[in-house]
């Protein structure tokens, strides 16, 4: 404890005293502060600040650093030290929000007059380097000393790495979320009123149901509720279809069943849109020879929620396959055998005994895509015509001709309520009604094949839907090639010149209008990637491995950014770090971080599953020969999962490029991403050089798995080759 | 820390003081107070779910007591975790490192306290001579047959020269005949290293075979415990009887107590029993089944019986024989006269090796 807790005390008396408390204009890694000097009013610390420039609301960040070494130097009695270090950096990090909250960017937010008077008229801007690294310290000295008081099991690493991800959830998920909240009780004065909120939350406006009895259109909550149950069912049916033919038939091209449901991962979200107005637009190639050969009119029809429900069909089948797949496969075949020895036939082994126990993964399926579907933006906003659903009505809210974020703010309350509700039921009700039961036991043993009808249905659903996303991404192909789709069919590479020239007059320039963008997007993707594994693995590790209080909430609150989608993320991301203490907006910073906590989830689950796959005695041989819990990850649970990072890396690596719901609120002209370029060219109209850049974006996805796996996969094939000449190596190492 | 007045205690010594272990709203362990001497090795047996587990890990270190106490080597270590105990374990699973050679997961321990990366080597290479596997140091664990991977982890346990060895059920994942093989080995290493060792199993013959002493646990507490013939000859409690070796448990009545033998009545027969009870008690008789000898019915004297099951093992006969206080286990090692089904007996007690438990 005392060793940990010393090193972060001096880290903490470096940042109070010598860094800039405040964020720097500049930039920190400019190291511009250096020269203006830590006397200055612009990059003091907090120690110049509150002595010379009458800061004296940043004395506090001193003063409980200074008293936490004091306890250090003089406290020789270790439970005594243990709870020093407990009380006083709770009381400094205390104090430290409470005076960013309450100290505003125009003066002070709270109890104006007293502190007007006192010198903090001015206000103050967010925070920096300075306050960074000695909230930093602060927080790793508490979770010494907690570790110290012997309370629980967890060592300095442990206790450290549950207060960083518990502190960086809260910062990061709470914080802003709860920003809606209060923006949504914000009356247009800026009064916080619980009436106004209801009223605006329970508007007509958005819960009309108008359009069922005359033309007019229906509030968002039903069009969105609507499609999301619709999609919910299409995509499980769809999914079940490719799942059955996928274990239960001898079906030739599995492979190329499971690539082409992969394919979609690596896709731009408005991608299928495109691709479906090149076929089924006014001009699309469908429309155009439907119209040519059997004269149906050209309509409008896939604006609107056609449109949309078709492309989250396309968008969302995969997802439904990858989860039903193994729940196909979980049905273990000894129940279908034994089944089978009780002399049922094919149709009533399915019916009663395979059936109903998939069904909990049924369920569990249609909650997947209904929460897809209602927190999707890409396709609706492609697509959406007059059908309006919330998640593009919050974008449309905050960049229409009024910024109104009271009213995003509620639809996002809206929608928020709707996926965490059936998050919770995914969670409470289907999760723990799920039969699927991996023992760990080999189970030897056939599945039961398919009834002929059965199978006649799946491969009457599944080949011609397959065929279709096949139809579907060529056009991606060809449609970036045409000059102009509909009119002018000839062959150009003017959207990839437009978009990716390079000149080398006067040594390279990046003269296409897309390098920007795409700069930038492989920049933050490749920072944010390790970044989200980094943070999922190791709250994987803590949930899998170690057990402490509050370990439920723990991990309910770092699955809950997965039911928070994009859009809302997005907007409250804005309303929290646009004003001090943290101020963010603006920074490519904001764009990470905004990657790490929305995709972390996934690593999250991947790492529970990986890990939960490794024998605890593996851990707890190495704490008894006396491996603390760092070397233990280090050399024991990192080894051994090899893949789970991999899976994380280019999870996130991948869905950081393809992006767009949370990402389009958080751009600005300095950080502009692909996504958000891409939006903006579909908006003008110009799908050529969207559908190039799209393809653009696919093979660089393409080629940083294939590099990862390489880089990643090597030192793992190494092991495997080795292994090979004597015999298949085991994880479980119970084996014999 | 702690309380330096208590009596000193050698080093690979054990104290439990009134541990308690909760998980939640489960108690798995009630107040449990337990010594175990340096040198000796321990086990602990019981049904699954007594807890046994639970008190190895809280041993190690694994699990921190609800309330309680613990001692290793006189030192107070209830608020150290794993790492810092002077213990090491063997698990079931054996636990090796899948992507470490033998040799690697020897040194593993080692490396982990600092020692020199050479010096770790050699030790981790004496290690494997000393459990039968030198030359073996290069391969990975899952090319190793069981019982090698249970010796990797024996040795990989015992190079750090731990306080205190715990072993749990370090044989259930091998074959019957080897087990036999490998349990003498882990007893004589604990021997040769005069190691402190506290060994989990639910099997009460390899209890029996390895240990000074067992403590059988029922219920999250301790039974009994004792030396194996204490365990064996003089149970405390039905339970025990039943559990340790194969038992008949009669209803009886106890006549008379005196000087340590009592006067017990079983359906008319009168038998002179051992016991340690002062005074008159309800009681059971435990009978063990090959401390009855069956006769022919001609024979005047012994409770009257008709065998109802027998079977031929070779060395013994085995019969379930119907009497009027139940059903009857009898083992005859003597393969002397056999008794066909369905034959009337006569059944005589070695009536000093009989025992009563309270009923």
């Amino acid at each position: 404890m005392k060793k940990t807790a010393t090193i972060w005390l001096f880290i903490g008396l470096a940042g109070a005293l010598l860094l800039p408390w405040y964020a720097q204009d500049s930039g920190f890694w400019t190291f511009e502060w250096l020269f203006g000097g830590f006397g200055s009013a612009e990059a003091g610390s907090a120690l110049t600040l509150a002595l010379f420039h009458g800061k004296w609301w940043l004395f506090p960040a001193v003063l409980f650093i200074g008293l936490s070494g004091l306890g250090l130097a003089a406290i020789k009695k270790h439970q005594m030290l243990a709870r020093t270090l407990i009380i006083v950096p709770a009381l400094g990090l205390f104090t430290i929000v409470v005076q960013g909250f309450v100290i505003g960017r125009i003066g002070p937010n709270y109890f104006v007059e007293f502190l007007s008077a006192n010198g903090a008229a001015d206000g103050q801007i967010g925070m920096g380097a300075g306050a960074l690294v000695v909230l930093a310290s602060l927080l790793f000295m508490l979770t010494s000393g907690i570790s110290g008081s012997g309370k629980g099991r967890g060592d300095a690493f442990i206790v450290g790495l549950i207060g960083l991800i518990v502190a960086l959830v809260a910062v990061f998920v709470f914080f802003p979320v709860s920003q809606i909240l209060v923006e949504a009780f914000k009356t247009s004065e800026g009064e916080l009123s619980l009436g106004g909120f209801f009223a605006r939350i329970f508007s007509p406006r958005i819960w009309s149901l108008a359009c069922v009895v005359s033309d007019s259109r229906c509030g968002p909550a039903w069009n969105s509720l609507f499609l999301a149950i619709m999609t919910g069912a299409g995509t499980t049916l769809l999914g079940l279809a490719f799942a059955l033919i996928a274990t239960r038939t001898n079906f030739r091209a599995k492979k190329l069943l499971r690539v082409l449901t992969i394919i979609p991962i690596i896709t731009p979200p408005f991608v299928i849109g495109l691709a479906l107005i090149l076929l089924f637009g006014r001009a699309g190639t469908v429309t155009e020879l439907l119209n040519e050969f059997f004269d149906v009119p050209k309509t409008r029809w896939l604006y609107g929620f056609w449109g949309i429900y078709l492309a989250q069909l396309l968008s969302f089948t995969p997802i439904a396959f990858l989860v039903l797949i193994g729940v196909v496969e979980g049905v273990s075949p000894s129940m279908e055998e034994a089944s089978q020895t009780l002399n049922a036939d094919r149709w009533q082994t399915f019916r009663w005994v395979s059936f109903p126990l998939m069904r909990p993964g049924l369920a569990n399926a249609f909650l997947l895509g209904f929460i897809e579907s209602i927190a999707d933006f890409g396709n609706p906003l492609v697509l959406g015509g007059n059908y309006n659903v919330l998640s593009t009505d919050i974008y449309f809210a905050i960049v229409g001709a009024v910024a109104d974020s009271g009213k995003a703010a509620t639809l996002a309350i809206v929608l928020l309520s709707l996926t965490l509700g059936a998050f919770v039921v995914q969670r409470f009700w289907v999760g723990k009604k799920s039969y699927a039961t991996v023992t760990g036991k080999g189970d030897s043993g056939q599945h039961a094949s398919l009834n002929p009808v059965l199978r006649t249905v799946c491969y009457a659903t599944a080949i011609p839907w397959a065929a279709f996303t096949a139809v579907v991404y060529s056009m991606i192909i060809f449609g970036s090639f045409v000059k102009l789709w509909g009119y002018d069919h000839s062959f150009t590479l003017e959207h990839y010149l437009r978009a990716f020239s390079i000149s080398f007059t006067n040594g390279i320039r990046w003269t296409g209008v897309a390098w920007d963008s795409y700069f930038t997007t492989l920049t933050i993707s490749t920072i944010a990637a390790p970044l989200t594994a980094l943070v999922g693995l190791a709250t994987a590790y803590l949930l899998v491995r170690q057990k402490f209080w509050g370990k439920g909430a723990f991990e309910f609150s770092t699955m809950l950014s997965f039911a928070i989608p994009g859009t809302v993320i997005g907007i409250s991301y804005i309303l929290a770090f646009n004003v001090p203490p943290i101020e963010l907006t603006g920074t490519g910073i904001i764009l990470i971080i905004v990657f790490v906590f929305r995709n972390m989830p996934v690593g999250v689950r991947g790492g529970i599953a990986a890990m939960s796959q490794l024998d605890k005695s593996l851990d707890e041989a190495s704490i008894t020969l006396g491996a603390n819990s760092f070397t233990t990850v280090r050399r024991v649970i990192v080894p051994l999962m090899g893949p789970a990072i991999l899976a994380a890396l280019t999870y996130s690596f991948v869905r950081a490029i393809t992006s767009v719901s949370a990402v389009i609120f958080l751009v600005s002209a300095k950080h502009n991403m692909a996504t958000s370029f891409i939006v903006g060219r579909v908006e003008n109209g110009e799908f050529g050089i969207a559908i190039a850049y799209s393809a653009v974006l696919i093979v660089t996805m393409l080629t940083a798995i294939l590099l990862l796996q390489l880089v990643i996969g090597r030192r793992r094939l190494r092991r495997e080759d080795r292994v090979q000449m004597h015999g298949k190596i085991k994880i479980n190492p119970a084996g014999t | 820390m702690g309380h330096a007045m208590e009596t000193p205690m050698q080093r690979g010594s054990v104290r439990f003081e009134n541990v308690v272990k909760r998980f939640g709203e489960v108690v798995a362990l009630k107040s449990l107070t337990l010594e175990i001497r340096p040198g000796e090795l321990v086990t602990l047996l019981g049904p699954s779910g007594c807890g046994k587990t639970t008190t190895l890990r809280l041993i190690a270190g694994l699990e921190a007591p609800s309330a309680g106490r613990i001692l290793i080597g006189g030192e107070d270590v209830t608020h150290l975790t794993a790492t810092y105990r002077n213990v090491s374990m063997v698990f079931q699973s054996y636990a090796l490192f899948p992507h470490m050679s033998v040799l690697e997961n020897v040194s593993y321990g080692l490396r982990a306290n600092s020692v020199a990366k050479a010096e770790a080597a050699e030790k981790a290479l004496e290690g494997l001579d000393m459990v039968g596997l030198e030359g073996f140091g290069d391969r990975l664990p899952s090319e190793l047959s069981g019982g090698q991977q249970q010796r990797v982890a024996v040795a990989r346990a015992v190079v750090l020269e731990p306080e205190v060895l715990l072993l749990d059920e370090p044989l259930s994942n091998l074959d019957a005949k080897l087990r036999r093989h490998v349990r003498e080995e882990i007893r004589q290493i604990q021997q040769k290293l005069g190691l402190t060792a506290v060994y989990v199993t639910h099997d009460q013959e390899e209890a029996m075979a390895v240990s000074d002493r067992i403590i059988v646990m029922k219920n999250a507490e301790i039974a009994q415990q004792g030396t194996p013939s204490d365990l064996y000859n003089a149970p405390n409690s039905e339970f025990i009887a039943d559990f340790i070796g194969d038992a008949n448990v009669l209803d009886c009545d106890v006549v008379e107590v005196k000087d340590n033998v009592a006067e017990v009545v079983l359906a008319g027969q009168k038998l002179k029993v051992p016991t340690t009870h002062a005074e008159k008690f309800n009681a059971v008789l435990i009978v063990r089944p090959q401390n009855v000898r069956m006769v022919p019915a001609s024979n005047k004297t012994g409770l009257k019986g008709n065998v109802s099951y027998s079977a031929y093992l070779g060395n013994q006969m085995q019969y379930t024989v119907q009497t009027k206080v139940g059903p009857m286990f009898i083992i005859d090692n003597t393969m002397g006269e056999v008794f066909p089904v369905g034959k009337d007996v006569r059944l005589h007690f070695a009536e000093d090796k009989l025992a009563l438990v309270p009923s």
